[in-house]
């Protein structure tokens, strides 16, 4: 017998999905889809900033010279942004413009350094991304075949299944094989459903942004930090999305 | 990467109803306690004096005087609780179940469907297309018929509440020892 199992559970701030393909030789997908399910969840604990104890929301709160504990989780997805925000020249940051210089230093695989009073991150723009990346990588490491995980949009496939997606707002139809999909509406520079910030340094024209951004790219941490870059630049081509074999549409 | 882009069909619409099923009530309560034996319903009533105990430990109204709740038994020790509720927002319906141990602390919360319209949209005839038909031999699922959906959904804030409820409802309940 095969056939799909489905689960969704609200994480996040949205609703996350995780649908498996599953065949009688895996007995074992509800373990594994709790196991997904499970690392959504330390994403959500580490990352949210509304999550009152997250390492978002305590450097957040400490002062200047504070170490802040975080999961090591935390301090990938700052690398992956830290990386983006140098080869996107600044357009994709973090820290939202919070401070005029550095904003934390990273210590150790579990130590942020705070570096200014008013240092504020949000990863609203990437935790989504990162945590479909975690439960997909969960579902593989259990042998699932394929499947889906959906937080609210920000979308992966993976293994031998083809999804069609509508891009919600849109006449855009996609279908995802192996890769993931993000798409983020904004109006006046604010996101239409959820958290996930637009405002750079020194762009005051950001309020003017209103476009919904779609972006395909091999890993959903990269698709859902890449809608910020192009719903800033409106850009579908930019540069940074070649060098990283994505691709975007812009309505 | 494999994304291909699907001919656009004409006349059809910007996303404007969705539906998925994800579990039965069964199913949820089952993998939130595996070790239960059976799951007893009980029909639960408060007095007004509960249902204000209830929105005060709650935060929001009780809504409700009756609530239904399945306890979860093993060797006819209850092992928790499971409570299957709908909260309505601005445009989806959600029903969800929640699993609550004896001890008050939240197991797990898992979806069981998920409907949303945006209203007049609805009426419009190529999206509605995809759903004709779908009868009990050909549910309505994400996935096989109906194409998921890109661009963030709901906001939580109502399951939240809901949840925040439930628990209240739970405790209230036990206080008064109509619970086990």
């Amino acid at each position: 017998m095969t056939g799909t199992l489905r689960r969704a559970q609200p994480w996040l701030g949205t609703l996350v999905s995780i649908e498996a393909s599953v065949d009688r030789a895996l007995p074992g997908t509800h373990a594994a889809m709790a196991t997904a399910f499970a690392a959504i969840a330390r994403v959500h604990a580490a990352m949210s900033s509304q999550c009152a104890g997250s390492d978002v929301a305590r450097f957040n709160a400490a002062a200047r010279g504070t170490v802040v504990t975080c999961d090591p989780w935390t301090i990938r997805v700052l690398r992956i942004a830290a990386e983006l925000r140098r080869a996107s020249a600044g357009l994709f940051d973090v820290a939202l413009g919070s401070t005029r210089g550095a904003t934390y230093r990273v210590v150790d695989t579990r130590h942020l350094l705070k570096l200014d009073d008013a240092a504020r991150i949000e990863l609203g723009g990437i935790a989504k991304g990162f945590a479909v990346d975690r439960a997909v990588a969960v579902l593989r490491s259990h042998r699932v075949r394929a499947g889906l995980v959906n937080a609210g949009g920000d979308l992966r496939g993976f293994g031998s299944g083809a999804w069609p997606v509508q891009v919600r707002g849109s006449r855009l139809r996609l279908t995802v094989q192996q890769g993931a999909i993000a798409t983020s509406h904004y109006r006046n520079g604010r996101s239409l459903y959820r958290d996930d910030p637009l405002v750079v340094p020194d762009r005051r024209d950001v309020h003017a942004v209103d476009r919904l951004v779609t972006v395909a790219a091999p890993r959903c941490v990269l698709a859902d930090a890449l809608t910020k870059v192009v719903a800033l630049t409106g850009d579908p081509a930019h540069p940074l999305l070649r060098s990283i074999g994505a691709q975007a549409w812009l309505q | 990467m494999r994304i291909e882009v699907l001919p656009i069909i004409l006349g059809a619409l910007p996303v404007s109803a969705w539906s998925a099923d994800y579990l039965t009530a069964h199913e949820a309560e089952t993998l939130m306690f595996p070790q239960a034996q059976e799951f007893a319903p009980v029909n639960l009533r408060f007095d007004n004096a509960q249902m204000q105990e209830i929105a005060k430990r709650a935060g929001i109204s009780a809504r409700s005087a009756q609530w239904g709740v399945s306890v979860a038994r093993k060797d006819n020790v209850p092992l928790g609780y499971v409570v299957v509720d709908n909260v309505i927002g601005k445009f989806e319906l959600i029903t969800y179940a929640v699993g609550v141990g004896t001890d008050g602390a939240i197991r797990q919360i898992e979806i069981l469907s998920y409907r949303e319209s945006h209203g007049g949209e609805v009426r419009l005839p190529a999206w509605r297309k995809q759903f004709a038909g779908k009868t009990v031999a050909g549910p309505l699922r994400i996935g096989e018929d109906i194409a998921n959906i890109s661009g963030a959904t709901l906001s939580c804030t109502h399951i939240t509440d809901g949840v925040r409820r439930i628990v209240a409802v739970l405790q209230v309940a036990r206080d008064s020892g109509v619970l086990p």
